[in-house]
């Protein structure tokens, strides 16, 4: 890195990461264990212990966080042949595992809000720096800094692409590693010839759908242990198992793109892109608001029977009209009348008032 | 339903002065934790109606209400009594013992064993439906009235223990 340029620190570390989309920066000497591992399903060999971007199970994480249809769940993914997976982060997500999230304290952690690049003080980030291409020495065979919209720059020791599935093999292929043919056909000067750049796409599909269960306390609903707050929500997604399962190789095609053969084409290639399922308590992706959650209408008097606790109907129309779910607001005026309140006026969408009864309890009077 | 409001606030009154009563319930009280609520989202005519009011004087201590001691606020007033509640609900010569509410005539019950009879004793607790609370569904008679006899049936059923 040429510590005069003053965009980017000058530090002891000699590595660096580079985003070329839309921005770059450096990084304080990489950690060599990356992950802490504290559920028994994780291979602590593999993820080393010491990092500061922890992963747990859907068990450990909180003693409270169970869902009810756990063994259900299981069952169902049992009889569909996918067999259990001890450790889906062992190389193989083949069948189905406990959930192994990044979450801690409620939130994902992002590497670089794990690391805290934002606080380290030899660290430049640069905004809205497009990376064009990596820079090698001159016998092309080690990588020295990265040429970007707002210079170069040249790293001492390590240049690291970090760009993401899409980005870091484009920037590779703009920098001349590639298959050799594809390269001379868009014209860049050839690094290394490597033909698979570009071609191992991973991917995962997730169609959501959408179940309303008839016991409704086994999702997420308005009872009262159903609070957002509640451990089971709030240490991450809400699910037991992620399963994945293969696609069958269906041979497709994209006739629109022009294409004359029927070919497999990689997008949907049975080893490298399977099918992600997982069960939700909780209605989420696109479409889902749609399905509204339980507690279509909530009902309340204004003054409570019979400790007339004033109920503050213009707060609670405001909160069910704020939530996504949209409740109807039904009144019960009976104890006010129209004369002294209009719950109309004051958010709520439906009122009723109760005929009153002739005042007549002979009984209970002569009881007493 | 002037009416019902004008002698409630009177009964709610007298009540939160008794000392045989533990709590009064009325969000027309002054005193009440939510009053400022109960008068801010007051309809708009009950609101004019109100504004425009002298608060009639508590005919039985004098003191002139003047806005400041509690507006009219619906017929439904509830208290806790330190007596026998049973006591209470058959001293009353007014107030007729029923579970109805809403009407010309005044009423009194005991939730505990009458409308709230068959909700579980926890849940009854929980909800602080005791057997000390009675509800009262203040009608339009005359206000002076109904104010005695609360009285006199509160000093029977203090006068029980």
């Amino acid at each position: 890195m040429s510590p005069g340029d003053g965009k980017v620190c000058s530090h002891t570390s000699s590595r660096f990461v580079f985003l070329p989309t839309q921005f770059f920066f450096c990084l304080f000497p990489l950690q060599t264990e990356t992950f802490i591992s504290c559920n028994e399903t994780v291979n602590p060999a593999l993820l080393g212990t010491s990092g500061p971007i922890s992963t747990v199970g859907i068990k450990a994480s909180h003693v409270n966080r169970q869902y009810p249809l756990r063994k259900e769940t299981s069952a169902l993914l049992e009889n569909m042949g996918c067999a259990l997976n001890p450790d889906g982060n062992s190389g193989s997500v083949k069948g189905y595992s406990e959930l192994v999230e990044n979450w801690k304290n409620g939130a994902r952690q992002p590497a670089s809000v794990a690391y805290e690049v934002a606080q380290c003080k030899n660290v430049t980030i640069l905004t809205s720096t497009l990376v064009h291409k990596i820079l090698f020495d001159t016998s092309n065979t080690k990588a020295i800094g990265v040429q970007t919209s707002a210079g170069a720059f040249y790293a001492s020791k390590e240049t690291i692409i970090c760009a993401g599935a899409y980005r870091s093999p484009q920037l590779l292929l703009l920098s001349g590693i590639g298959s050799a043919s594809t390269l001379a056909q868009r014209g860049i000067p050839l690094v290394l010839d490597l033909p698979d750049v570009g071609k191992n796409l991973h991917d995962h599909m997730a169609v959501p759908l959408y179940w309303k269960l008839k016991e409704q306390g086994n999702a997420m609903d308005v009872n009262p242990g159903g609070k957002l707050s509640a451990p089971q929500f709030y240490f991450g997604l809400p699910c037991d198992w992620i399963a994945f399962e293969h696609i069958p190789a269906v041979p497709t095609t994209a006739k629109s793109e022009g294409a004359d053969v029927v070919s497999v084409r990689h997008l949907s290639h049975p080893e490298r892109c399977p099918a992600e399922i997982f069960f939700a308590y909780v209605p989420a992706g696109p479409g889902s608001m749609k399905y509204k959650q339980d507690g279509q209408m909530i009902s309340s008097m204004v003054l409570a029977n019979p400790t007339l606790w004033l109920i503050d109907i213009p707060l609670m129309a405001h909160i069910a009209h704020s939530h996504p779910s949209n409740p109807l607001v039904l009144v019960d005026n009976t104890f006010l009348s129209p004369y002294y309140f209009s719950p109309l006026l004051q958010g709520a969408d439906i009122v009723m008032g109760a005929t009153i009864l002739p005042a007549h309890h002979a009984a209970y009077a002569k009881k007493l | 339903m002037k009416a019902h409001g004008t002698n409630a606030l009177l009964i709610a009154r007298a009540l939160e002065n008794s000392p045989h009563v533990k709590e009064v319930i009325y969000p027309g009280l002054a005193s009440h934790p939510r009053h400022a609520l109960a008068y801010a989202s007051l309809s708009p005519h009950a609101k004019k109606w109100i504004d425009s009011i002298p608060i009639p004087k508590d005919p039985i201590d004098g003191r002139n209400g003047g806005g400041g001691d509690g507006i009219p606020y619906g017929g439904m007033v509830s208290f806790r009594i330190k007596g026998s509640a049973h006591k209470f609900l058959s001293a009353t010569r007014l107030f007729t013992l029923a579970e109805s509410l809403g009407g010309v005539e005044s009423l009194a019950e005991l939730p505990s064993e009458m409308t709230h009879g068959s909700v579980p004793e926890e849940e009854r607790a929980l909800l602080g439906i005791g057997d000390d609370l009675i509800r009262l569904s203040v009608g339009v008679e005359e206000g002076e009235d109904l104010v005695m006899d609360i009285e006199a049936a509160l000093d029977a059923a203090a006068a029980s223990e």
